[in-house]
């Protein structure tokens, strides 16, 4: 009686025993899992850490520009400034051109003036040819050429 | 490509002739015996202008006011080849001084030939070509055109008149008579550079504006002349 109650005992640790065996393997298997999550999660980790860094220099890079655009940004508001006074002086003078101009019309209008009064001034006619002097000498009597006015 | 395009419109301008039309149709109170007698008088013409002046007014006041003789006929000879009678035919020649150029070699000129025909004892046709054959200078078209019928009606025991125009200058020719002016003025105007003169007489001398208004008062002396 008290060997198969040793038996009984015997067969309660073996299967105590495989059991625990499985639970061990089980719980193996799951932290070589963990090993693999853990291992992702690493190499995201070093991913992201190396984006970063290319975010970075291109922060730096971008720092850089706003930087020269800042300065360009400077000295186009100085060159705006200068064209400022360029376009100033340009209206002056453009002020000056045609005031100029005007003058120059009005005296023109004199000139104009003046010549047109000069040709109303009667001139004799020049020499031109006579209808005979195309046609020849008339054949008939009865041509009635007239002489040129003034004449 | 562009100069190209430049030259071809200055050959364009070059070439280009101004065509002047005047056209005109009235009652007048003379019978067609009496207007045929008057257009036939071919040699009274150039006496038919005198006084036409063209009014320039340069800087709209009385100030401003010129007025040029811009042409002056000279001349107009006729010689009949009919005795001048009923129908008639006839060669004119007419000359025109422009201006006042005292240069004769430039005066417009053209022998035309002039003809009328009646119809009836109450209305006749009239027309006068320019002759191409003879030298002429100036004018390369001269086309008139006058057919008068008595209307007692419509036209208080008088005439019926409808007349029309066509002339066309030479440009080349028209060049050559502002230049002659110019040479005139340079004369007159030392002092003035040849250009700014050019440029006045190219403002002042626009030829189809000066034929249109002359030939346009031409006509309405002849018809004055009436009687």
């Amino acid at each position: 009686m008290a060997k198969i109650q040793r038996l009984k005992t015997l067969i309660v640790l073996i299967m105590t025993t495989i059991s625990v065996s499985g639970c061990m393997r089980e719980t193996n298997d799951r932290l070589g899992g963990m090993d693999e999550n853990t291992q992702l999660v690493a190499k995201q980790t070093e991913l992201m850490n190396n984006q970063m860094e290319l975010l970075n220099r291109e922060l730096e890079l971008l720092a850089k520009e706003i930087q020269i655009l800042n300065s360009n940004t400077g000295r186009m508001a100085s060159q705006l400034e200068g064209y400022q006074d360029f376009i100033r002086v340009l209206t002056e003078e453009f002020q000056k051109i045609s005031k100029t101009a005007q003058n120059l019309d009005a005296l023109s209008q004199q000139v104009l003036l003046l010549i047109g009064k000069s040709l109303e001034e009667k001139v004799p006619p020049g020499k031109t040819p006579d209808l005979d002097d195309l046609l020849g000498a008339p054949q008939v009597a009865d041509d009635k050429t007239g002489k040129t006015k003034g004449e | 490509m562009k100069s190209i395009i430049i030259l071809i419109a200055l050959l364009a301008g070059q070439a280009r002739a101004a065509d002047v039309s005047i056209s005109n149709n009235r009652c007048v109170l003379y019978n067609a015996d009496t207007v045929h007698k008057r257009i036939v008088d071919y040699d009274s013409y150039k006496d038919l202008d005198d006084g036409i002046v063209f009014d320039l007014n340069l800087n709209a006041n009385a100030n401003g006011l010129i007025k040029i003789p811009a042409i002056d006929m000279v001349k107009s000879q006729s010689r009949f080849e009919t005795v001048p009678g009923r129908n008639t035919l006839a060669k004119v020649l007419v000359t025109l001084q422009p201006m006042n150029v005292s240069d004769g070699s430039v005066y417009p000129r053209f022998v035309m030939q002039c003809q009328s025909t009646w119809v009836s004892d109450t209305s006749f046709n009239h027309q006068c070509d320019i002759l191409p054959q003879y030298p002429t200078y100036g004018l390369v078209g001269f086309s008139s055109r006058l057919s008068v019928i008595e209307k007692p009606g419509s036209c208080a025991n008088g005439s019926h008149l409808d007349y029309s125009l066509l002339l066309r200058s030479e440009s080349s020719h028209i060049t050559a008579i502002k230049g002659a002016v110019t040479q005139e003025l340079k004369k007159k105007f030392a002092i003035l550079p040849a250009n700014v003169l050019r440029g006045a007489v190219d403002r002042l001398f626009d030829e189809e504006t000066f034929f249109k208004s002359y030939y346009t008062e031409f006509y309405n002396r002849w018809l004055s002349s009436l009687r």
